[in-house]
């Protein structure tokens, strides 16, 4: 998942087409109906109502505020997660990589 | 301390559920190169549950495949034998070691991380030419002696956690602290007990050995996966920790940063939905 976007499950009656779906959904076998990322359309709502899907989980944009508060967040867990193997140089290198590739995400 | 004898490693082992006998045929034909592939389609087949979840997998972003794989010797076909081996053994072996709450164990974010840990060696096996499907094994079981600590001795196990969260250590620190024993060594004899070849087996060599075997490179991809998974969070349990990465390991691996990045990403496409289909998030 992208960064600063929240997640929010919305049953399929209130799905409109645009809306962005954060999860894979898959029928009872397990097979993928829909990939997670792709947007809704009349034609998939009608589809997944067909195929009896209750509900979705769908992304919602954050605000900037919101965004920024997310980060921190993430940051921060990264410093607790390393924070036993700091004195490791592969560590460290690790730690700065994940560290750009989480201020990299884009909402 | 009292640590643990092998004695008590090999009760414990024998306390193991039995592994159903299509995943021991399959384990037996992971060192063999002439494998009578159709009787085993066929075999896989019969097992409803597993065809499906195995199939579900084969769909999913993990191949990015084009048309739909329908059936398993198609996706033998397709993907390949030794892919749809990793995938059955995967299935499988999450199903059989599945949920002992006497553990004090969360098998959810057990299972998560091991599948993460999976996945990450999989794709950095893609960028150092080793066999995919081998290190996507190898990584769901890096941490197997784990179950088997935590089930073998729950109450002494607690202690394990308790250790670990108030001295802010790895999971794998604490127990070797607490039980005297690192979990690698016990993964091994499980390995060893289901007959997993040496290939696999010697994928487990503890960090204090420092043994350099045939299969160094690939035990080092493991080494490094579990740290990547760690560091992605995808278990997201309060007290983990990323353990210390060896200058060992690393070296051997020359990972670079645009690589790192890549395999973040893929690991974090295919995640959620491989928990999914191997039934490792019940609605967490």
């Amino acid at each position: 998942m992208t960064a600063g976007t929240a997640i929010k499950e919305i049953a399929l009656d209130d799905a409109l087409p645009g809306m962005i779906l954060a999860d894979p959904i898959l029928d009872k076998s397990g097979a993928r109906l829909m990939a997670p990322g792709v947007a809704l359309t009349e034609k998939s709502i009608t589809a997944l109502k067909q195929r009896g899907v209750p509900q979705i989980n769908v992304v919602q944009p954050a605000t900037d505020e919101v965004q920024h508060q997310f980060r921190e967040h993430v940051l921060e867990r990264l410093d607790v997660l390393f924070q036993s193997s700091q004195h490791s140089e592969p560590n460290r290198f690790l730690l700065d990589c994940l560290r750009r590739y989480r201020a990299k995400e884009t909402p | 301390m009292i640590a643990l004898t092998d004695d008590d490693i090999t009760d414990a082992i024998l306390h193991l559920p039995t592994l159903p006998s299509i995943v021991i045929e399959l384990i037996h034909t992971l060192d063999i190169d002439d494998v009578d592939t159709n009787t085993l389609a066929h075999k896989i087949s019969q097992d409803q549950a597993l065809t499906a979840k195995v199939l579900g997998l084969a769909n999913s972003s993990f191949y990015g495949m084009q048309s739909h794989v329908g059936s398993i010797p198609h996706a033998v076909s397709v993907l390949g034998f030794n892919s749809v081996r990793a995938l059955v053994t995967a299935t499988v072996l999450v199903q059989t070691l599945s949920s002992d709450p006497s553990s004090g164990l969360d098998y959810t974010e057990f299972w998560k991380h091991a599948i993460a840990t999976a996945l990450s060696a999989r794709t950095i096996a893609k960028y150092i030419g080793l066999n995919p499907d081998h290190a996507f094994i190898v990584g769901l079981l890096h941490n197997v002696g784990r179950l088997v600590l935590a089930t073998y001795s729950p109450v002494r196990y607690q202690e394990v956690l308790r250790w670990r969260s108030s001295n802010n250590t790895d999971l794998s620190t604490a127990e070797v602290q607490i039980l005297g024993i690192d979990q690698k060594t016990v993964g091994r004899a499980v390995l060893k007990h289901w007959k997993f070849p040496p290939s696999i087996v010697d994928t487990l060599n503890t960090s204090n050995e420092n043994f350099i075997n045939e299969h160094q490179r690939a035990a080092s991809l493991a080494a490094v996966a579990d740290a990547i998974a760690y560091g992605l969070d995808v278990s997201a349990a309060e007290h983990d920790r990323v353990p210390v990465i060896s200058s060992a390991d690393w070296e051997l691996l020359k990972l670079q940063e645009p690589a790192l990045i890549a395999i973040f990403n893929t690991i974090e496409t295919q995640f959620k939905e491989a928990c999914m289909i191997l039934g490792a998030s019940p609605n967490k």
